[in-house]
């Protein structure tokens, strides 16, 4: 039955191409007055978006046609290959690193083609280190509750990359990397208590790095009081405050936030959920949350009914992946977080965040093809009906061409219950 | 399973409470709904873990465990949400922050708005346009066209500046919502919401006379100090002068300038000019807010009470000896001139004594009152104790203005040199001049105190009334007859006390009364020079109170003031 293969989850699909569109034309809202301001080009950051969104369109497309085992293969050598982007990003100069003080960028040139594109290893990392842990964990499914052999390695490895993210410094990226990997161990079968000593342990330790380091430290601060820190960290709270209670219900309409004309930092990247409430109000930030929400529970969905522990495993981590980020993010505009710097899956500006959440939801999408079609306490020996997908128009839409073979509209579902 | 029931169902219901209260908590207590939802969390995720029934653990399990901490952070998200766009949007939308520093921040949104506004101008009360404003490429221009006649400093107190960045003051702040249209015009308002429209303020007439406060300013020359003219039949201010003054002009960003940045700037260093050290606090509005004592034109408070409780008072049995110890622990108390007696004669009368300003005579008035008489009379006047008084004065809410107060201690006014002191219009005294010139109209218009007020009319841009102000009193302060003896003793300080030159300036056959007073703030400066006046005697149409800080005898530089201020006011008329 795991050899038979069956179309992908063009549910989820469609949720993330409604959101990279709607993202496009968000980054364009968003940011053509800073665009304009320091570019001299209101388009210079929807374009490097929209190459962001090709290569993502391409890399999907690819992704989910390659069989999710034959990452398995690889997971050594795209581990290596990860470590060593992580560790070259802090070597080479930092003219071609550092923005913002964060050493997280690899830029192939300022102007011209190359300037179009950037790469950012710690969000390739996000992609490898769940296949890596995927596959580490999948392999040792009796082990994985023993301390010696299964909290140990793993503390080590998940030790390892989060410092080297933390060296650039780039704290929101290190703790959504801790996180993926939390979520895979603890669905690959982690003792509770395990995990408890673990959230203890990283308290203690974000403790420690929030007092080590000053910034944060006063960012924590100024989101317990926004107003009190406002001429430093507070300021952007206040300010995506300020975009999300403008908007209202209704909003004020595209284009029509005030609060991208250089009174919010980073409009198009971290706080491009608050230009969304100011301009498509509270119907605009609902329908992303339930977009992020639909993904989740296809995600979740797929996790849940994959063919094999690794696929399972992988599922986990590219959902836990793009929704607690997209948690953070949006917990962060909405000053439910202390303020960090985390961009919003498919929406925010950043071409290597994009194209790289588009490659994992082609690897999803590849294991959904796989999935089996029930749990197996669905399953009895009466004869059923099968119900008709509420969905099932997403069948008909011309995108998908399946497996190449010509299908019938209108026949789908029946005619695929026959054949299997 | 009863048990996870019961477990279930509490946490559920502590997890809702939680949420209810807090998200009702106002937007300033951000902390504590925070607290109150992040509590809720696991009271939540405990919930919908003892929902689901349990199995043995598998990797499914797992995965829904994960998929149900994310649910539940959604929810806080989407409550979040709720909270910030839909119940507190509008008090997000127009909170202000303060940060630690003083600096504040608000949202950009409602001040473009009113830079959009087209702001109601305002008239004097012969029609005479003070302010107005013009479109220019969208953004509105507050303009002063009276400038072709007069400098609009000296109506910068009175009309208030309003300005994108530092703010509004004086009517503009008051009247805001109708100068911007938000009330007064909420069809307009809606019409405008649905189809569009350039928003349209509504007018203001004001009880001002231009030319009279144009005069009044002029009489004052640079003097600091204040004048006010008020209508005693109806509380209209006619006049309202406080020197030094500001440029209304200076604070409005004129958006047809050149260079916006350069514009920005003027505006800033005006407004840095204003608050600098050693400016004279230009954006103190004297006439109301200035605390000053009153000196001897408080007498005329001490001659009403005499009046009014004649028994105790006796009015007309008064001496006016060259020393009076009230209190043989303190020192006596002197008259500004010496041998006095020989003017106002011995045995003495009210009137004499108020026109030649005996102070022993008026100490021993109030010593005869006691302080609870005292009191009483001031209270009646709307001066009142510290206890009982506001900061701002509740007659009187166009302006910003100060509470005026008998004494600043308590229990002040039962030393009987502190009693007799507060009596010829010292000891702790503090007094607006538009509290004199209250006090001076009330005696005008036979003992009842009018409300003062500076808009007569307010009108739509269609010339609609929305409202107009009826005269109304405060309350009657005084007996009748007690204002019309008031009367005659203050023509009695025109005709021949100190003071007497304050009628150099009326036309001829019109009677003057008035009131001199120089009161000593700071030991050994130069004293405040007061007077107030009323005019014509027999049915008063003007009530004046003048004063000049550090300006010198109330019975020469402030008679001549108002001399001159009643004059102009005959002859603007």
């Amino acid at each position: 039955m795991a050899e038979r293969t069956h179309k992908p989850d063009y549910l989820l699909l469609a949720t993330v191409g409604s959101l990279v569109a709607f993202g496009l034309v968000m980054i364009y809202s968003s940011s053509f007055v800073e665009g304009y301001n320091l570019h001299n080009n209101q388009y210079y950051y929807l374009l490097r978006q929209m190459v962001g969104a090709a290569i993502g369109t391409v890399g999907l497309l690819v992704a989910q046609r390659i069989d999710y085992r034959m990452w398995r293969k690889y997971s050594i050598h795209l581990m290596a290959a990860c470590i060593g982007l992580l560790v070259l990003v802090l070597i080479l100069p930092a003219s071609i690193t550092e923005v913002n003080n964060s050493r997280s960028w690899i830029r192939l040139g300022e102007g011209g083609v190359f300037g179009l594109f950037s790469v950012q290893p710690a969000e390739i990392a996000k992609l490898i280190i769940i296949i890596y842990f995927a596959d580490w964990l999948s392999r040792r499914s009796e082990k994985v509750g023993n301390v010696t052999y299964g909290l140990i390695p793993f503390a080590v490895m998940m030790g390892l990359i989060f410092g080297l993210v933390m060296l650039q410094p780039d704290l929101g990226t290190g703790v959504v990397l801790v996180l993926i990997g939390g979520s895979i161990y603890f669905a690959a079968g982690a003792r509770v208590w395990h995990i408890l000593g673990a959230i203890g342990l990283a308290v203690a330790s974000f403790w420690f790095l929030i007092s080590v380091a000053g910034y944060r430290n006063a960012r924590i601060m100024a989101f317990q009081d926004p107003e009190k820190y406002y001429s430093t960290f507070g300021f952007q709270p206040t300010h995506a405050l300020y975009a999300l209670g403008s908007g209202g219900i209704f909003g004020q309409g595209l284009g029509q936030a005030r609060q991208k004309f250089q009174w919010l930092p980073q409009a198009h990247t971290d706080t491009i959920y608050a230009i969304i409430g100011e301009e498509l109000g509270l119907v605009g930030t609902v329908l992303v949350l339930i977009a992020f929400a639909i993904i989740a529970y296809r995600g979740y969905r797929i996790a849940g009914r994959a063919p094999n522990p690794f696929a399972s495993l992988v599922a986990v981590g590219i959902t836990s992946w793009i929704t607690l980020q997209a948690f953070i993010n949006l917990g962060v505009t909405t000053s439910l977080l202390p303020f960090t710097g985390l961009t919003l899956p498919f929406v925010s500006y950043g071409s290597t965040s994009l194209y790289m959440n588009m490659i994992a939801i082609g690897v999803l999408l590849n294991i959904s093809k796989h999935t089996s079609q029930h749990q197996p306490e669905e399953i009895t020996d009466a004869p059923r009906i099968r119900p008709r997908p509420k969905l099932a128009f997403l069948n008909n839409l011309a995108v998908w061409r399946g497996h190449g073979r010509a299908r019938l509209p209108g026949f789908g579902s029946g005619h695929r219950y026959r054949r299997r | 399973m009863n048990v996870r029931v019961l477990l279930r169902t509490s946490a559920l219901l502590v997890a809702v409470g939680l949420i209810a209260v807090g998200i009702f908590q106002p937007i300033e207590a951000e902390g504590r709904w925070l607290l109150f939802l992040w509590a809720a969390a696991p009271l939540l995720g405990v919930a919908a873990w003892l929902t689901v029934p349990p199995t043995v653990p598998s990797l499914a399990r797992n995965v829904g465990n994960i998929g149900l901490v994310i649910l539940i952070g959604f929810a806080l998200l989407s409550l979040q949400l709720l909270r910030q766009q839909v119940l507190y949007a509008d008090t997000i939308y127009h909170h202000v922050a303060v940060a630690a520093d003083g600096s504040t921040t608000s949202n950009v949104r409602p001040v473009i708005n009113s830079q959009r506004i087209l702001r109601g101008r305002m008239f004097d009360r012969k029609g005479t346009l003070l302010a107005d404003r013009t479109s220019v490429q969208g953004f509105a221009h507050r303009t002063y066209p009276i400038a072709e006649r007069y400098d609009p400093a000296i109506f910068g107190h009175v009309l208030g500046f309003f300005s994108t960045r530092y703010g509004q003051s004086g009517l503009e702040s008051f009247y805001n919502t109708y100068l911007t249209g938000e009330r007064g015009n909420e069809l307009e308002r809606l019409r405008e919401r649905l189809v569009g429209g350039t928003p349209q303020g509504n007018d203001l007439t004001l009880t001002l006379n231009a030319d009279l406060q144009a005069a009044a300013s002029a009489a004052l020359g640079g003097r600091v100090g204040s004048v006010v003219v008020l209508d005693p039949r109806t509380g209209a201010i006619l006049a309202l002068v406080s020197q030094p003054s500001f440029d209304p002009r200076g604070l409005t960003f004129n958006p047809a300038a050149a260079s916006w940045e350069a514009e920005n700037l003027r505006v800033s260093q005006y407004w840095q000019q204003l608050i600098a050290d050693g400016s004279q606090q230009p954006l103190v509005n004297r006439a109301t807010q200035g605390l000053y004592p009153p000196g001897s034109t408080f007498k005329s408070l001490t001659a009403i009470a005499a009046l009014e409780y004649a028994a105790e008072g006796q009015p007309d049995t008064i001496t006016c000896p060259n020393t009076f110890l009230p209190q043989p622990d303190a020192p006596p108390i002197v008259n500004a001139v010496p041998n006095l007696a020989g003017l106002t004669g011995d045995p003495s009368d009210l009137e004499r004594v108020f026109a030649y300003s005996c102070n022993t005579a008026f100490a021993q008035y109030a010593l005869r009152l006691g302080p609870e008489r005292m009191s009483e009379i001031a209270r009646r006047f709307d001066i009142l104790p510290p206890q009982r008084g506001t900061t701002n004065y509740a007659g009187f809410r166009e302006l910003p203005t100060a509470q005026s107060l008998l004494y600043v201690e308590p229990g002040f006014l039962n030393m009987p040199r502190a009693l007799a002191d507060t009596g010829y219009g010292q000891g702790q005294l503090l007094v607006t001049p538009l509290h004199m010139a209250l006090l001076t109209a009330a005696i005008g218009n036979e003992g009842v105190m009018m409300q003062p007020y500076l808009v007569q009319r307010i009108t739509r841009p269609d010339g609609g009334q929305i409202t107009s102000h009826v005269p109304r009193p405060i309350r009657r302060t005084m007996d009748t007859n007690t204002a019309r003896i008031m009367v005659q003793h203050m023509g009695a300080v025109a005709a021949y006390g100190f003071g007497s030159s304050v009628d150099n300036f009326t036309p001829a056959g019109v009677t003057v009364g008035g009131k001199s007073g120089t009161a000593e703030h700071v030991p050994g400066a130069r004293p405040h020079a007061w007077f107030i006046a009323l005019a014509p005697l027999e049915a008063p149409r003007f009530a004046v109170a003048v004063m000049v800080e550090s300006g010198g005898e109330g019975s020469s530089v402030g008679a001549e003031l108002a001399g001159r201020v009643l004059g102009a006011a005959f002859a603007t008329e």
